[in-house]
């Protein structure tokens, strides 16, 4: 397997260098802010819109969720780090070998924490809206295929990353869910304040 | 200016731009910097495209930066600003929309419902009137 995994690291980290317009793409695409931020807005957006107050209600506990799942992945991904520290594609190989496109994290490898991220967006999102969160996939793949373009990380760890995001999304929705009535009570505190 | 100050700066305005896309969409004539819904998708449009631009193509952001808990920080203070800086720009902006009829009254609808015929600032001040005649 991590034969493989370098192979597919290489095949695709590659595709670098050559076309300087892509790699610029690239670049932004696996930046720490561009996804995170756009999803952070699209939720922020999703909070406050909804035709009657049901609806827009049904919108906040998919948001909540979505905003747990996120803080989920990010915990897991620190308790993973905890055990297990695998190298980043640019320690493991000597200079020249990797094309890197972006500056040196020092954190582990594996799990990517940016795709959980960006995949437990798109899978809160998915639960509630199948067409938006279909379309919110589309960033979270870019950035999964982004961060090993870039020479940041291998494929088994943005696989994993986002295997992490998309498990922990359904956790956090039984978690929002076994926690009721806080949830619905959060969001009428929040209607007499005129935000939700 | 340094990459925190930006990336708030970042936040501030895109939030500040989709809160107006929000009162358009919601037709929530007091959270309105505009009367017409059109100017409010314009405003949205261009408060975080050009965030979004002046951000990224400014400078290389393939840098280390802003850590994770500086940036959940920085996202719920700038959300909270956001909010604050509409509900007063859109309060005063709209400090002549009258507060509803008592027809309109008895029917008049809950949480981010009511600022479509109230802004947020009459709104606050009905519900401490409210409490204090009990």
């Amino acid at each position: 397997m991590p034969g493989a995994d370098s192979t597919v690291f290489f095949w695709i980290n590659g595709l670098a260098d050559h076309v300087p317009i892509i790699d610029s793409f690239m670049r932004l695409i696996a930046s720490d802010y561009l996804i995170p931020l756009s999803m952070t807005l699209v939720l922020f957006v999703l909070w406050f819109i909804g035709p009657d107050p049901e609806r827009r209600e049904r919108n906040q506990k998919a948001v909540m969720v979505t905003f747990t799942a996120v803080g989920f992945a990010c915990l897991i991904v620190k308790i993973i780090d905890l055990f297990y520290d695998r190298l980043r594609p640019f320690e493991l190989y000597a200079t020249g070998e990797v094309k890197m496109l972006f500056y040196t994290p020092t954190d582990p490898s594996f799990p990517a924490n940016m795709v959980a991220v960006a995949f437990a967006f798109a899978m809160g999102t998915w639960l509630l809206n199948r067409k938006l969160g279909w379309i919110l996939f589309i960033p979270a793949v870019l950035v999964a295929f982004g961060r090993v373009y870039v020479g940041v990380h291998f494929p088994l760890d943005v696989i994993a990353g986002a295997a992490i995001g998309i498990v922990v999304t359904f956790a956090a929705r039984f978690v929002i869910r076994s926690l009721e009535p806080i949830p619905t009570l959060t969001i009428k505190a929040a209607r007499k304040l005129y935000v939700a | 200016m340094n990459v925190y100050v930006e990336y708030f700066l970042l936040i501030f305005l895109c939030f500040l731009g989709l809160l107006q896309l929000a009162a358009s969409i919601n037709k929530l004539s007091g959270l309105s910097f505009f009367k017409r819904p059109t100017s409010g998708y314009l405003f949205a449009t261009l408060t975080v495209f050009g965030a979004f631009c002046w951000f990224f193509l400014s400078k290389d952001r393939c840098v280390q930066g802003v850590e994770g808990t500086e940036t959940f920080v920085s996202l719920v203070i700038a959300a909270l600003l956001a909010f604050l800086a509409t509900v007063s720009i859109s309060s005063l902006i709209n400090r002549r929309i009258g507060p509803p009829s008592r027809e309109q009254r008895s029917q008049e609808e809950k949480g981010l419902d009511a600022l479509r015929t109230m802004t947020y600032f009459q709104l606050i001040a009905r519900h401490f009137r409210e409490r204090k005649q009990g």
